[in-house]
């Protein structure tokens, strides 16, 4: 017996460490992609917190990508407009919270800080306290059509003319929404450097998204007409009218599942890696 | 007029074999690729198998087994193949074994044997645990019997006249042939309107694991989703020695009992679920479809066996025939895993231990005894089946029963053979009437039914699945055949 004992320890000693792991397999086979972005701050990692949406319902971090070109002078350049917001959903609307937008201008020679601008804070704070109601058909789809976003007026339709720097004073419409004294709102121009008091409208459609099985991302096709008119400026250069002619190749709708503890300001700085790997 | 005499090789020669033909007709219509197809034929055959033993010197004998068999079911499906004999009447040729036998050279106590063979240890009848130097043939789910050849060194030595001790060596390995049903175990079920029902569930230990990969597909309209019956891959070993396979068996006689003790290294010959990867993507060809590509890969994991089994004529208790079998089997761990991508976005991800490291035991026990000169039963418990390998399945319990009569001075011959899975109490029915016509002329006529749930009654549990309830089982049939032996 005790022979017999030891011939089964023996045997199972050498068997002992024989494994396949078929997860080790498939990484193998199908790597998980590394990601690198070294404009994404010293973050090793992103936390979303806990994901707990079920179809619509829930906190989407959002990105709504729109490509264009403008020519402010004469030779057309690429633009790119990326609006970030947190969204809360329920019941077959989203309530889109303004976290931040980053805006790219590629001229024949590369990239330019010429025309591009930034976002003060004052008026994210400004944006973030009026959210944008995006409401849902409730057939089932994810799905809008012209939902209108305006910066420095209280109302205007996707085809009304919006105030200009000749007649804003005397427009009922005008809101200095960012509160700094300047007429609309106040956007900050990196090159040439100054402000820029403008009113400004973004006119999307969503076309039917894709909510994926795992209900973690809703990506979809978006239309975006954007008119801006400036009302005044720290420099005159600043006033250039540069209409953005919208292109739909590129132009299109991220959600992100994310936890309720997300917040606007890791979303500014996560985003290029929190939406790398959604769905086309 | 001298009278010719027979060369004097021809005493060397020895030839036999059998001719024999086999119909079978599907007797069902729900156990099919198809549901709803059934009663027609299933099988057409007729084979020729020839068995040759050359023995130039007493010590030395070449053995011999070959089968040509025809299918009878022609596979034509264009008009290409209408020029081809062999979709048409469709053969092949199998060399079951050729192998040479040295006896006592170059010592009196020591035999070789080199050659494709086939190898039969154990004591049971058929359900031997210990025997694992040959896959199996399961291609005629009706013939548990049968094996796949393989090539091997063979050592014997006789240290003594109540002990004998063998030695093989198997250089490559070979998987066990799986019957043509088996790709319905993979099946994905569908309605009549070709929305998908239900997939054959992946071996996820976690109950919630199930769950959600589930809901994943749950939550999108069935008749929306394009998903192709899997494609399976079948990850066989490489070539290399560390892949060959070896076993050592003492056998003692003591008394009237045989003994035998085992040891085996090498691979178990049944494929065990590995990994699985879904593809789920907008579909390019029907609009508003969603398209799930879903590959699985199949792998066949090591192991070492250390068995035991024995055979006994209990003279003190009417001559009852005993035999068992034990095997421990110290087994590969093989951890599942599963993917599922949307584009390039990973969706889900799971990992779950399929096979663990533990050691398991697979048995037999049985008995048989002679009544009288008509009638036989052999009965048999076993635990673990051929293709069991306390992966997240299971190792089952099985009640084998066979009873032969024999009537109108043994020309009538009627057996009743069964087996009951105890576990989930599926079964398997095979009464058979053998008609021996004159002597070496025999008709066989038959059923084998299965009998079990075809769908499974928890379509998330890996383990629910009926043994022969389920589809790839194979199909309930009613056969006739007719074998001339010479």
């Amino acid at each position: 017996m005790v022979k017999a004992a030891l011939l089964f320890t023996l045997l199972g000693a050498v068997g002992c460490g024989w494994k396949s792991d078929g997860l080790e397999r498939l990484e193998a086979q199908y790597p998980t992609r590394i990601l690198v972005v070294p404009d994404a701050g010293n973050h090793p990692t992103i936390d979303i917190g806990t994901p707990q949406c079920s179809g619509f319902d829930g906190t989407w971090a959002v990105r709504l990508v729109q490509k264009g070109t403008i020519a402010p002078l004469g030779e057309a350049w690429g633009i790119g407009v990326t609006d970030l917001f947190l969204a809360d959903s329920k019941a077959q609307s989203l309530s889109l919270r303004f976290c931040d937008q980053q805006v790219e201008i590629t001229t024949s020679g590369g990239a330019t800080d010429l025309g591009r601008s930034k976002v003060p804070e004052a008026l994210q704070l400004a944006l973030a306290r009026t959210p944008v109601t995006l409401a849902l058909p409730g057939d089932g789809t994810f799905r809008a059509d012209g939902l209108v976003w305006l910066w420095g007026i209280r109302s205007a339709s996707a085809t009304d003319a919006l105030p200009n720097k000749d007649n804003h004073t005397s427009d009922a419409r005008m809101w200095d929404q960012d509160n700094d004294g300047k007429p609309g709102v106040t956007l900050k121009i990196l090159a040439p450097t100054g402000d820029r008091y403008m009113v400004r409208r973004a006119v999307w459609s969503f076309a039917p998204g894709n909510l994926t099985f795992d209900n973690q991302w809703i990506t979809g096709s978006l239309t975006s007409a954007i008119t801006e008119s400036g009302l005044d400026a720290t420099n005159a250069l600043l006033l250039t009218p540069a209409p953005i002619t919208a292109k739909p190749a590129g132009t299109g709708y991220q959600l992100r599942c994310v936890g309720s503890t997300y917040t606007c300001a890791s979303l500014a700085v996560d985003y290029p890696r929190l939406f790398k790997d959604a769905p086309r | 007029m001298m009278a010719l005499a027979a060369p004097d090789w021809v005493d060397k020669i020895s030839l036999s074999g059998t001719v024999s033909s086999d119909i079978r007709i599907n007797i069902e219509r729900y156990r099919g690729a198809t549901v709803g197809e059934g009663y027609n034929f299933a099988v057409n055959r007729n084979d020729l198998t020839v068995h040759s033993e050359i023995s130039p010197l007493e010590q030395v004998v070449a053995v011999f087994d070959a089968r040509l068999r025809y299918y009878g079911l022609n596979e034509v499906t264009s008009l290409p193949q209408l020029s081809n004999r062999a979709r048409i009447d469709p053969f092949n040729v199998e060399l079951d074994q050729a192998f040479v036998a040295v006896r006592g050279i170059p010592f009196a106590w020591l035999d070789l044997k080199v050659g494709r063979m086939v190898q039969t240890w154990g004591s049971a009848d058929l359900f031997n645990p210990v025997d694992n130097l040959n896959a199996r043939d399961f291609f005629d789910p009706m013939d548990y019997s049968r094996k796949v050849p393989n090539q091997m060194i063979e050592l014997t030595v006789y240290p003594s006249s109540k002990v004998t001790l063998t030695a093989v060596f198997v250089p490559t390995f070979k998987p066990s042939q799986l019957p043509p049903s088996a790709v319905l175990g993979f099946a994905i079920n569908r309605d009549r309107q070709g929305c998908l029902v239900d997939a054959p569930a992946p071996p996820l230990r976690d109950k919630a694991d199930a769950r959600r990969l589930a809901e994943t597909f749950s939550s999108v309209d069935p008749c929306s989703l394009n998903f192709a019956d899997p494609e399976v891959r079948a990850l066989t070993p490489e070539n290399g020695i560390a892949d060959a396979q070896a076993a050592i068996r003492a056998q003692f006689k003591v008394g009237g009992l045989d003994l035998s003790a085992s040891y085996y290294y090498g691979r178990f010959t049944f494929p065990v679920a590995y990994t699985a990867l879904a593809q789920v993507g907008p579909s390019s060809t029907a609009l508003g479809k969603v398209d799930v590509a879903y590959v699985a890969e199949v792998m066949y994991p090591r192991m070492q066996v250390a068995g035991l089994d024995f055979s006994y004529s209990a003279p003190w208790f009417f001559d009852v025939g005993i035999v068992g079998e034990l095997a421990v089997i110290f087994p590969e761990q093989v951890n599942f895993g599963m993917r599922a991508y949307q584009g390039s976005a990973k969706i889900l991800e799971f990992s779950s231990v399929n096979v663990p490291a533990d050691p398991f035991v697979k048995a037999t026990v049985g008995l048989d005894y002679t009544f009288t000169n008509w009638l036989y039963v052999n009965a048999m418990f076993v635990h673990g089946f051929f293709d069991e390998f306390n992966d997240l399945y299971g190792l089952h319990n099985y009640a084998v029963v066979a009873a032969e009569l024999k009537f109108l001075n043994d020309n009538l011959q009627l057996r009743l053979s069964g087996i009951l899975d105890l576990n989930d109490q599926s079964n398997v029915a095979n009464p058979q009437l053998t008609w021996i016509i004159v002597p070496g002329l025999e008709a066989i006529a038959g059923l084998f039914v299965f009998g079990g749930h075809t769908t499974s009654p928890d379509p998330l549990d890996y383990a629910a699945r009926s043994k022969f309830g389920q589809r790839a089982a194979g199909r309930s049939q009613a056969f006739l055949k007719v074998r001339f032996t010479w």
